[in-house]
């Protein structure tokens, strides 16, 4: 039978369950926290986590500074801790911790990176400018500046997650997004008339054209052919302008209007014609503030650059649609509309589905049930539900997760008890680490820094990261690009975090390692450690203790047990003995070291 | 013994059982000789075919506006799209061939089979990549090479090398899921093995030249800091480990020259043989290549480059490779870069099959053991009365042209020049035949002729309907 640890299960056990270290039976023991007053029991979380823990036989615990600290920072700023932070958080308390990386610039970027891949972000197939927006309005949730009820209103009716998510998709990732379950086939069925309210406007994305023209010429194909290809290509990806139509809906449904009731509540778009005609172009109206302008097109004007006159490269040339503008849509047009937020803010689901997102993704095991039936706690989520909706932010959900029993746990099992039997929330959470948050994360404890690889909006895989506006990209290099061979179109940074599983945007990256992941990881550990700069303690002594000791404490970011730096001290010397078909001395014994470190499970989980 | 046999004696087989306990009693299928087949391969088509015009084509200009391949004798029409029109001269390989002409589509129609399925629900893109190749980003659903290395481990087979995905469309089925451990190696490219690595020997010199007191020393180091890790924490870090054992196995194997199919420099490397005018050559790196790239259009070099590692995959043992194509999802433009792709197709699934039946393997050929299909994430609409839709292209969803696909099928036993699940093709509409096959059936099939009980509710698909018997009948 399924056991779900939750606080009833829990209470049933009370009533039968043995001491713990009291001779009295268990229960006859008040292991709540007023029974057992804890400074934990302040955490409303914990609250409910902390006499549940006790029951287990661990009680509350909280893990070594160092493991903490570099949870936190990969979690929270998307890198590991740097020697002053780690220093810092000796003395540090976790909710300290958490407010010194929830201030990190890198806090609202990680919540950006995971808002792209959750909703597919894809600037070939929506207008940039939009995608920009959208991004600003997930940057403004996780900055605190935005109620999530506000987010949800504005993202399920963006020209940029519609444009990405067009008719039927647009149902079944509203479903995925934000309340957390597909949706059924009668759900999408129901939400049809609403559909019908949005409209498209095409027009022409000639940066495209002109980066597949140049990478196309890169890759040694002919002028005529890359001409060609770029022009279809550009064509393929036209951009389109979303807006909505009150109108679309008739004139078969002139008089009921667009009616669903797919949320929950019935919704009725009522017709409204500006014009008399309801298919009149006049009726269509932009959901977005802005418009693109030949300016969007190509970003220093057609007529002033000659690589945006893409007729000069001749061969048959694609005509795009001439831009139209709409109107932009008024209040009374957006508040009609507003019933789509509205129904879904007014569902307890939608409340559920955001923290679950929050608990899955800093904890890893969330609602993983295969792993282990107990990885659910209707309780917190339940707690956490209710402070969202009653006026807390993401924010303040992200910040008492990560400062609960939940989180903050180390992630061995409790002494004596066995991990095989004990629900995930006995321990803290294991996470691997993958794509960009490796390479930068193997980078720094080498001394050297990555570029990041952050498509947000790009296909990465299929064109250079020339995109018009700079925005579109952040794809920096580090130290290791001056040194390690670039690919064909991207520097060393942005090839190996595509090696490594995929920046933000490309490909969807992968959440558990494959075997394809393990050969970049290697190849990568080894070029990293063959050129940093800091493999060894500065004024090394070229004892090979020192160095063992040094490299713990950077690659892995804690300290070293003086039995462990006895046996990898030994292991080097071992590689030293073996001469020139291992280590040919102290300095190549540090770098081999270093390259184990670096291609560890230890390295690549946390 | 040499290394690369000791491999293909214990890897990747009875090895991965370790790691799923729960796998190991579920050892009722039966791969091994008595099996139709020991390996397959996929062209994964990717983006969406326009089935219609491709091989099992229809007369009717809205679904096939190239018209059909005159003069060829099938129970399936070729569509006209197949035939890029090369002359003798561009079938003609070079001295390393002794010059040997490579058959074209029209010259093979008899050589295979054509499988009609149809989808009953309306798919997109990422959907109908979860029933096929990959599997879902979540990892809950698991792609087809998932499933055939699970099975695989289950009935204790050892093979040479792991699944293999070339090219991915996108990291499907790597996600949490029980059958984690058995995701197949994804490779973007031929130049993403290690024999392309951009390590330099000085490098390697540098660190130690991968010096190790014994194989198991690398896992010596986490495991005593891994031990008290809670079962859920475990699992994570015992998949890494159980992925890095493999991938420095297997790496070690793809380091060699005879896989360093993206560089110039090991052309000359040599594996197995293909047997010329009844006479064994060695296969050479360099042969391959020429044999993909001849008529290949310039931006599907790479394609073919793909497919040629995908060979030396399948000579080195691997049970199931999946290599997706260019992308057909031609919602515009289908008209002028269409012909260039699906020519290309046409050759390339012509010389493949040409390709297999001439390495020796095993008493036979490597395609006698090997099931060789076409796969995609759908068919396409029908355009309109020019066979376009404005933009000259097509799009999917909406007819049965889209729901309706056509595999073509060869190797492993397959009965030759057959029709399997034939659709009127004025309409696609199979939802009125009397056999109707579902995509399901089709990855049952493949788990079923490798010897795996394709009802096999840890790794299999109970509830698709069952093999397709009737490509061997």
């Amino acid at each position: 039978m399924r056991v779900v640890w939750t606080l009833a299960a829990i209470a049933a056990a009370l009533s039968t369950g043995a001491g713990c270290g009291d001779d009295r039976p268990l229960r006859e023991i008040d292991l709540s926290c007023e029974g057992m007053p804890d400074p934990h029991c302040d955490h409303p979380i914990d609250r409910l986590l902390v006499p549940a823990l006790r029951e287990l036989g661990s009680g509350p615990r909280d893990a070594a500074a160092d493991e903490l600290c570099r949870r936190m920072a990969l979690d929270l700023a998307g890198r590991t801790p740097t020697p002053e932070e780690r220093a810092a958080c000796q003395t540090q308390t976790p909710a300290e911790m958490a407010d010194v990386y929830m201030a990190d610039p890198g806090f609202t970027r990680t919540a950006r990176q995971a808002w792209a891949e959750l909703a597919k972000y894809e600037s070939l197939l929506v207008w940039s400018a939009d995608l920009v927006d959208l991004d600003d309005t997930v940057g403004r949730l996780y900055a605190g500046e935005l109620g999530y009820a506000d987010f949800v209103r504005a993202f399920a009716l963006h020209p940029a997650f519609y444009g990405l998510h067009p008719d039927d998709s647009w149902t079944a990732n509203l479903f995925a997004i934000f309340l957390g379950r597909p949706a059924r086939q009668d759900e999408l069925d129901a939400a049809r008339p609403l559909l019908q309210l949005w409209a498209a406007q095409v027009f022409a994305g000639r940066e495209v054209f002109w980066n597949y023209y140049q990478t196309a010429l890169g890759n040694s194909q002919a002028e005529a052919a890359a001409t060609t290809f770029g022009n279809t290509l550009s064509y393929n990806a036209a951009k389109f302008s979303w807006g909505v139509n009150l109108c679309r809906c008739t004139p078969s449904l002139l008089s009921a209007g667009c009616v669903s009731d797919v949320f929950g509540p019935t919704l009725r778009i009522a017709p409204r014609c500006v014009a008399p005609d309801p298919f009149d172009a006049a009726n269509l109206a932009r959901l977005s503030p802005r418009t693109p302008s030949d300016d969007d097109l190509c970003p220093d004007g057609v007529t002033r650059r000659d690589e945006c006159r893409d007729r000069r490269r001749g061969l048959d040339p694609v005509t795009f649609a001439p831009l139209d503008v709409w109107p932009e849509l008024d209040a009374a047009g957006h508040a009609e509309l507003a019933q789509i937020g509205d129904a879904l803010v007014a569902r307890a689901d939608l409340w559920e589905a955001a923290v679950d997102r929050e608990l899955r993704r800093l904890l890893g095991w969330w609602q993983a049930t295969f792993k282990h039936p107990d990885s659910d706690l209707p309780a917190v989520r339940a707690l956490l539900a209710e402070r969202l909706r009653d006026g807390g932010s993401i924010r303040e959900v992200v910040r008492l997760i990560v400062t609960s029993q939940l989180y903050v746990q180390p992630a061995a099992i409790p002494a004596g008890l066995d991990g095989d039997a004990l629900p995930p929330w006995a321990a803290g959470p294991a996470k691997l680490l993958a794509g960009d948050r490796w390479l930068r994360a193997a980078a720094a404890a080498v001394g050297e820094s990555a570029g990041t690889c952050d498509f947000r909006f790009g296909q990465a895989s299929e064109y250079e990261p020339r995109w018009a506006d700079p925005r579109l990209v952040d794809a920096t290099v580090g130290t290791i690009d001056d040194v390690l061979p670039a690919g064909p179109r991207f520097p060393y940074s942005v090839g190996a975090t595509q090696r490594l599983g995929g920046c933000t945007g490309d490909a969807r990256r992968a959440e558990l390692s494959d075997v394809g992941l393990a050969f970049s990881q290697a190849a990568i550990a080894r070029e990293l450690c063959a050129i940093g700069s800091e493999v060894t303690p500065p004024g090394w002594d070229g004892q090979l203790a020192s160095a063992a000791t040094f490299l713990v404490e950077r690659v892995l970011a804690r300290a070293a047990a003086p039995t462990e730096v006895a046996t990898l001290t030994d292991e080097m010397s071992a590689c030293v003995a073996a001469g020139a078909s291992g280590c040919g001395d102290a300095e190549i014994a540090a770098r081999w070291l270093c390259v184990r470190l670096l291609d560890s499970a230890q390295f690549a989980t946390y | 013994m040499r290394r690369r046999d000791f491999l293909s004696a214990s890897l990747f087989g009875a090895g991965a059982l370790a790691c799923l306990p729960a796998l190991r009693r579920r050892a009722h299928a039966a791969p091994g000789p008595s099996a139709r087949a020991d390996r397959v391969l996929i062209l994964n088509l990717t983006g969406g075919i326009r089935s219609s015009a491709a091989v099992h084509a229809s007369a009717d200009v809205a679904y096939n506006p190239w018209g059909l391949m005159a003069g060829v004798s099938s129970p399936f029409a070729l569509g006209a799209i197949l035939d890029d029109g090369g002359a003798p001269a561009s079938y003609t390989l070079g001295p390393a061939w002794g010059g040997a002409m490579v058959p074209s589509l029209r010259d093979s129609a008899g050589a295979f089979s054509v499988l009609g399925t149809y989808a009953m629900t309306r798919g997109d893109h990422l959907r109908a990549r979860i029933e096929e190749p990959t599997g879902s980003a979540s990892g809950g659903d698991p792609g087809i090479l998932t499933r055939i290395g699970a099975g695989l481990a289950a009935a204790q087979t050892p093979t040479g090398a792991p699944a293999f995905h070339v090219a991915p469309a996108a990291r499907f089925g790597a996600g949490l899921g029980p059958l984690s451990t058995f995701v197949p190696v994804s490779l973007a490219s031929a130049a993403s093995v290690p024999s392309s690595s951009s390590v330099l020997p000085q490098w390697v010199s540098d660190t130690g030249n991968g010096f190790a007191t014994d194989d198991a020393m690398r896992d010596r180091l986490d495991l005593p800091a891994l031990a008290d890790r809670h079962a859920v924490g475990r699992l994570v870090t015992e998949t890494l480990a159980f992925h890095r054992r493999a991938a420095r196995d297997i790496g070690a194997r793809l380091a060699e020259d005879d896989f360093a199919l993206a560089t110039a420099a090991q052309d000359a490397a040599t594996l197995g043989e293909v047997t010329l005018g009844g006479v064994g050559t060695p296969l050479s790196n360099g042969m391959l290549k020429e044999l993909f790239a001849l008529g290949a259009p310039p931006q599907y070099q790479g394609f073919g480059r793909n497919l040629a590692l995908a060979v030396r995959m399948l000579q080195i043992g691997s049970p199931a490779i999946v290599v997706e194509t260019p992308t057909f999802d031609f919602h515009s433009g289908e008209r002028v870069s269409g012909p260039p792709l699906y020519g290309y197709l046409g050759r390339t699934w012509a010389a493949l099959r040409w390709l297999l039946a001439s390495i020796p393997s095993g008493g036979g050929t490597l395609l006698d053991r090997t099931l060789v299909v076409t796969m995609s994430d759908f068919g396409r609409d029908k355009g309109g009365p020019t066979g376009y839709n404005g933009g000259e292209g097509t799009d999917h969803g909406a007819d049965h042209g889209c729901y309706y696909l056509a595999h073509a099928v060869m190797g492993a036993g397959t009965t030759p020049g057959r029709l399997v699940g034939p659709v009127d093709t004025a309409t696609y509409d199979a939802r009125a035949e009397a056999i109707r096959y579902s995509p399901p059936q089709l990855l049952a099939t493949l788990l079923d002729a490798l010897g795996l009980d394709a009802a096999d509710d840890a790794y299999g698909l109970p509830t698709s309907g069952g093999p397709i018997q009737e490509l061997w009948s």
